[in-house]
Order: C-alpha cells, then sequence, then structure tokens
C-alpha cells in the first residue's frame, strides 16, 4: 500500500494542458474516485500515475519517493483498463500468472511455481472465477473477463491499484452487481485505490474522497456526501446528481432584501445580504429539493412555471417545466408524485433556504452562506 | 364480452433466431436467380482472367506432361509415365530440388528475422516524425525491376571491384568469390533476393504489429515484464498469423526464385545456373529444360513436381500452424 502524492501535475500534449495543475494527496488504503465528463483528462491522470505517460511538470511521489522518472514496472501498480486488456491467447490462469513469473527472482523454481499456483488460486477464489482459471478471454462472460481483469491487476498485491472505468463495458444490471462487489473487494483487500468514471453513481457509492473534475482541473475533493451537499462550483452542482441541479444566473445590479428576476424569487432569507454590491449570480437548486406550493404563503425560495414535460419514473416523477420571463430559462423538480400536474400549468416551487446555492456568477465559485446562515439565526 | 387470449408459452412468443420469418410468403424464385445472376456476372471477369491465364495453362501442363510435346512438331504422342521416368533418371533434377530447398530453407528464417527486426525498428520510429521517410526507403527496392537491380548486385559481388569485398576487406574479413565459387554463389543471390523482398515483408509485419493491442504491452509492462518477454509472450504470439503469412509467402516466393537468380549468375549470355550447377534451382531447371533444350514435356512434367512440392510445403505448414498459430 501506498501514499500518493500528485504536486501541481500537469500533462501537456503539444500545447493543449489535458491536465492543467492537478495537486491531490491520497491516503494509504483510501478509495479515490475521479468523476468527470469525457475528455476532462481522467485517464491522462490515471495513466500519468501509473507510468503510462510521461509528466509534463510537477511530481508526484508515492510514499514520499519521487516517481516522475520511474518505470511503470517499477511503480507497484495494478491496472484495470476499460476493454479490460487481457491476454486473448493466453488462459484466465496465465493471465494472473504472467506478472507473478514477470517478477519472479531466483530460487527454486518449483517452489516458486507452487506458490504462484497458490496465489493464482486464492485470487480466483476470491473473485469467483476458479471454475474458469483454465478459460480463454473469449470464452468468458463479461462479469467474468471483468474479475479476470481485477484478479491480474490484485494477484500481484499492488501498492495503487487503478480502474479505468472498468464497469461501462457491464449491463445496467451487472454493473450495480459489481459495484456492490468492488466495494466488498476493497474492505478486503484496503490497497490504495484510484478509480475513473464518468458515473457518478458509481463515484457516489464507491469514494472515500470523490474528486470532481473538469478541463483538466480538480474542481472540488472530499467527501462525496460533502460534495454532493454543498457543491464546490456551478459546474459540480450541475454535474452531481441525477438530474443536476437547477441552475439560473440572476443578472446584476440586484439590491434589498428580496430579488426576483425572470420567475426566480428569493427571499432575503435565502437570499442574505452578501451581494449587496450588485454582482450577478448563480442560484442552484437540486430538483429534488423544490416543492410544488400554493401561490402565496410564505417563501424563502420561489419560482415560478409553466409545465412542459411531465414523466413518470415509476420511484418518482420529474417535472420540466419552463421559467417565467424572458430567456429560455427551465427547470427540473423531483416529486414523489405527478399531483395531477400537465403540460401548460402554471405553477410555484418552492425550497428551503438551506437549499438554495449561491455561485458567482463569473468564477463559478460557491459563496459562502456564512452571512445568510447569520441573519436567518438572527432573524429567528 | 371480451375474451382473454392465451399468451405464448415463453420462448416460443420470439420468432427463431435468424431472419425473421413472413408466413406464407415464399422469397420468389425469379429474384433469388436475379440475385445468383448478379452475383455471377460480378465475379465474371475476375474468373475469366483467371481460366484464361491461369485454369487453362495449368490443365494443359499437366495434359502435356504425359505426352511428347514441342512447340513447332505438331506431332504430339502419348508417353504416359515416361516423362516421369526421365525425370527422376536425372541427377540434375534431385540436385536442384535440393538447392531450391537450401535456398527456400535459408531464406524463410532470414526474411522473417529481417523484416520483424526492421519493422520493429520502424516502427519506433513512426512516432518521430521521419518515419514515413523511413518506411518508404525500405519499402523502395520492392517496387525496382529485379532483373536491373540484380545487374547493380552483380557489380556489388565483382570479386576485384565490388563493394562487398571492399567492405569485408575493410573490416578485416578475407574476400569471398561471390558469384564465382559453388559455395558463395547461392547466399549471394539470397543476399539480393532479401534486399529486393525485405520493404513488403516489413509492411506486413508493420500492419500486425499495428493491430496488437497497445493496452496489452502496457498491461505487461505493469506486469513487470522485460522487453524481452513481452516480446515473446504478448507480441510474438499475437502476431504469429502474421509470421505464417509471411512464411507462406517467403516460402513460395523462393522456391519460384528466378529473375534474380538468372540474371544475377548468367543472364542472356547464357550459362545461368552456374558455377557448377550451384545455383540451378527447381525454377531455373525447368526454364532451362524448356527454352535452352527444347523439352517443353519434360519442363511441364517438372513443373507439375514443383508444383506439387510447393503445396505439400504449404499443407505442412498450415498443419503446423494450426498448433502454433493464435488467432483471435
Ligand atoms: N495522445 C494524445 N495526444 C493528444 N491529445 C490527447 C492524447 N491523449 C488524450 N488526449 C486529449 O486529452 C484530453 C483528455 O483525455 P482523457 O482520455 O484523459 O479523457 P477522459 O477524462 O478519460 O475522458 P473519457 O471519459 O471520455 O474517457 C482529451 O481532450 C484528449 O483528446
Ligand atoms: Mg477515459
Amino acid at each position: 500500500m501506498a501514499r500518493v502524492e500528485l504536486h501541481d501535475i500537469v500533462k501537456a500534449y503539444g500545447n493543449q494542458r489535458v491536465v492543467d495543475g492537478i495537486d491531490l494527496v491520497i491516503e494509504e488504503g483510501r478509495f479515490v474516485v475521479l468523476l468527470g465528463p469525457s475528455g476532462c483528462g481522467k485517464t491522462t491522470t490515471l495513466r500519468m500515475i501509473a507510468g503510462l505517460e510521461q509528466v509534463t511538470a510537477g511530481e508526484m511521489y508515492f510514499d514520499g519517493r519521487l516517481m516522475n522518472h520511474e518505470p511503470p514496472e517499477r511503480r507497484g501498480v495494478g491496472m484495470v483498463f476499460q476493454n479490460y486488456a487481457l491476454y486473448p491467447h493466453m488462459t484466465v490462469a496465465d493471465n494472473l500468472s504472467f506478472g507473478l513469473e514477470s517478477q519472479r527472482g531466483r530460487g527454486s523454481r518449483r517452489k516458486a511455481r507452487a506458490q504462484v499456483r497458490a496465489r493464482v488460486l486464492e485470487i480466483a477464489r476470491l473473485l469467483e472465477i476458479d471454475h474458469v482459471l483454465d478459460h480463454r478471454p473469449k470464452e468468458l462472460s463479461g462479469g467474468q473477463r471483468q474479475r479476470a481483469a481485477l484478479g491480474r491487476a490484485l494477484v500481484r498485491d499492488p501498492d495503487v491499484f487503478l480502474l479505468d472505468e472498468p464497469l461501462s463495458n457491464l449491463d445496467a444490471n451487472l454493473r450495480e452487481k459489481m459495484r456492490m462487489e468492488l466495494s466488498r473487494l476493497h474492505d478486503e483487500l484496503p490497497v490504495t485505490t484510484v478509480y475513473v468514471t464518468h458515473d457518478q453513481g458509481e463515484a457516489l457509492t464507491l469514494a472515500d474522497q470523490l474528486v470532481v473534475m473538469h478541463e483538466g482541473k480538480i474542481c472540488q475533493a472530499g467527501q462525496p456526501g460533502d460534495v454532493y451537499a454543498k457543491p464546490g462550483t456551478a459546474f459540480v452542482a450541475g454535474f452531481l446528481g441525477s438530474p443536476g441541479m437547477n441552475l439560473w444566473e440572476l443578472r446584476g445590479p440586484l439590491w434589498g432584501e428580496a430579488a426576483a428576476a425572470g420567475g426566480v424569487h428569493l427571499s432575503g432569507e435565502a437570499w442574505g445580504d452578501h451581494v449587496g454590491g450588485g454582482a450577478s449570480v448563480v442560484v442552484g437548486i437540486r430538483p429534488e429539493h423544490l416543492k410544488l406550493l400554493p401561490e402565496g404563503g410564505p417563501w424563502p425560495a420561489r419560482v415560478e412555471c409553466r409545465v412542459d414535460v411531465v414523466e413518470n419514473l415509476g420511484s418518482h416523477v420529474l417535472v420540466h417545466a419552463k421559467l417565467h420571463g424572458a430567456g429560455q430559462r427551465s427547470l427540473v423538480a423531483k416529486l414523489e408524485t405527478s399531483a395531477g400536474l400537465r403540460r401548460g400549468d402554471r405553477v410555484a416551487f418552492s425550497a428551503h433556504a438551506e437549499h438554495v446555492h449561491l455561485f458567482d456568477a463569473r468564477t463559478g465559485a460557491r459563496i459562502t452562506e456564512r452571512v445568510a446562515r447569520d441573519r436567518t439565526s438572527v432573524d429567528v | 364480452m371480451t375474451t382473454i387470449e392465451q399468451a405464448p408459452p415463453i420462448g416460443r412468443s420470439l420468432p427463431p433466431s435468424g431472419a425473421p420469418r413472413v408466413a406464407g410468403v415464399a422469397r420468389p424464385a425469379l429474384r433469388r436467380a436475379k440475385d445468383h445472376l448478379v452475383a455471377y456476372g460480378l465475379l465474371f471477369p475476375a474468373m475469366a482472367v483467371f481460366t484464361v491465364f491461369f485454369f487453362i495453362p495449368a490443365a494443359y501442363l499437366v495434359y502435356i506432361s504425359f505426352f511428347h510435346w514441342g512447340v513447332l512438331s505438331s506431332a504430339t504422342q502419348f508417353v504416359g509415365l515416361e516423362n516421369f521416368r526421365r525425370l527422376f533418371a536425372q541427377p540434375l533434377f534431385f540436385r536442384s530440388i535440393a538447392t531450391s530447398g537450401y535456398y527456400t530453407l535459408v531464406m524463410i528464417p532470414a526474411t522473417v528475422l529481417l523484416s520483424l527486426g526492421v519493422a520493429l525498428v520502424l516502427r519506433e520510429a513512426v512516432t518521430a516524425r521521419r518515419g514515413g521517410v523511413w518506411r518508404a526507403a525500405v519499402f523502395l527496392p520492392h517496387v525496382t525491376p529485379v532483373v536491373a537491380t540484380s545487374i547493380i548486385w552483380v557489380w556489388i559481388f565483382n570479386p576485384q571491384f565490388g563493394l562487398a569485398n571492399f567492405v569485408l576487406k575493410s573490416v578485416g574479413l578475407p574476400a569471398l568469390g561471390w558469384l564465382s565459387t559453388t559455395q558463395w554463389a547461392l547466399p549471394a543471390v539470397m543476399i539480393d533476393s532479401l534486399w529486393h523482398s525485405l520493404g513488403l515483408y516489413v509492411i506486413i509485419f508493420l500492419a500486425g504489429l499495428a493491430n496488437v493491442p497497445r493496452e496489452l504491452v502496457e498491461v505487461a509492462r505493469l506486469d513487470g515484464a522485460k522487453r524481452g518477454r513481452i516480446f515473446r509472450r504478448v507480441i510474438w504470439p499475437l502476431l504469429s498469423p502474421t509470421t505464417f503469412f509471411v512464411v507462406i509467402l517467403a516460402t513460395v516466393n523462393s522456391w519460384q526464385a528466378f529473375s534474380q537468380i538468372y540474371a544475377m549468375t548468367g543472364g542472356p549470355h547464357g550459362g545461368a545456373g552456374g558455377p557448377a550447377f550451384s545455383t540451378t534451382t527447381d525454377a531455373l531447371l525447368v526454364y532451362q529444360t524448356a527454352f535452352t533444350f527444347d523439352h517443353f514435356s519434360l519442363a511441364s512434367t517438372m513443373a507439375l513436381v514443383l508444383f506439387a512440392i510447393i503445396l505439400l510445403l504449404t499443407l505442412v505448414q498450415k498443419w503446423i500452424s494450426n498448433k502454433v498459430v493464435f488467432y483471435r
């Protein structure tokens, strides 16, 4: 096991910086998930940790040892590729033992071979592929291939375990099952793990530490629950959650206790007085935090709109609506029942003050709630 | 009143796999005939060319192997196996088979090793800026006329003024008799042939290497394997269909090698195949029997045997390949 540190890591192809200054410390035995949209540099970051790509700038340490120029074979990493990359001409057993035999030192051959066999069997049992050890990869099911790839990476007891979208080739049911198995596996073999995905379900359930990336940079890193509850930027807010957070820009200058723009009304409680200067802000409310309310009444945040589409998804209902006022702004609300809503209905949604997120419209950074909280406590 | 329709039993509700069947509508026979017509129509030009230039001459060759036949003599006479008897009574025939065998046996491994080596080096160079130039340079000899470049090689192998001996002498090795000695004449031809055909095989190997997934090599590196082990255990097995193809091609080309031998060992001045028949391969002997000694039926018989040998070699290789070649 190793503690992995990335200090201001940059990867540039030509003058395009695809990874642009990443700082990340991964404690020993942690399960870190890199999450981000396609092309944000997740795979590139993982490949740099593996040593398959040279870093352009910055420093990388494993347990305090500088790794920048260490070749992949000497880093002690195990990696699972998206397409598994099993050796097609070898049986599962040979796939697993290849790495062990590659690094075998001198000593009694027969004893070494017996040890290799025992280790392969141990891992195969753990992953429940011991009955297909003498099959070739093409004779395996998708899930078995996936396990074989995991096994090959784990059999050598890697210090760092890297997975690049390992579940994306599986069907939905199997993906959920393997997700749980990965979780179990990490409990049994607590190896420092970096897991790349663009599936937020996987990210939120698997991660000890969630790292959201965008355009080669880290937007936010933290515990998944915290990142979800308090997104650090408007991008993270919109990216996390299904569907993501509703985001509306309110153009400045906005003054006073209450603010209203294009169908979005915020009372002083939700608003706080921290944007008294009149800068534009982005208001964000998660779909599940929007509640249908009758008109009038007390409202910390209120959004007026016209229903566009009502999607019934069984466990919940998604209401897509167009906001009043100029512009093509829209809203998604996640309700428990459709409450008889139909296309064209004029409705108002409301949300609690603590569910209203504010972001700087120019930088996208979160505007702290301190001021708003203080104010609320004073009011009450 | 509504009737409740019974659901079809599970497993019957789907049409059998394959094309969906439309009940009661047979595929019109007319349309099928039209399809066939189109197919044969498209095949016709290729088939015609093959028939005129390959099948008919091949069949004719078999036919005249059993006759006494000359280009100018109209009298053809059935002689049964007489041509075969005469052929097998000729020591030179067996010697030519041995010469061809020697030539082929050296050429196959030399071709594979050299072209694979060059391909591996070139693949590294592909990422470099001049990769394309190098590939073109290696391929260039293959598009030059064999006869023309063979004459250059005759110069290179000139015992007194040639480049080959100059190089040998400058590194302190003794000069060789090259084309004028029985021992070195065939190796000289081999060098010319290797040079000439290398580009083709390099391109084939480059294509094969490009088909080896990059991740497999990367994963092997992560597995801690060194270059040699990665090559032996990952690249070489995955490359085996390509290697097999190259072996077959090299076998056929070597056993049929003619132009370079003819041009280097005698050319139009006669005496090709020398010195002392040391470069008289099967193919050369067929040519000389037919065109120098005007014995066409004997030459046909010889070509037939040559064909049988190549076929046999290919079958043996195919049989071996089933055990060692990995097809994905
Ligand atoms: N060898 C390369 N040369 C040039 N650009 C590259 C190279 N490899 C990756 N890139 C670029 O780097 C960016 C990040 O790629 P990367 O594969 O890391 O994305 P990703 O986050 O893994 O995306 P995905 O979720 O689609 O796998 C992309 O814009 C890609 O085009
Ligand atoms: Mg990727």
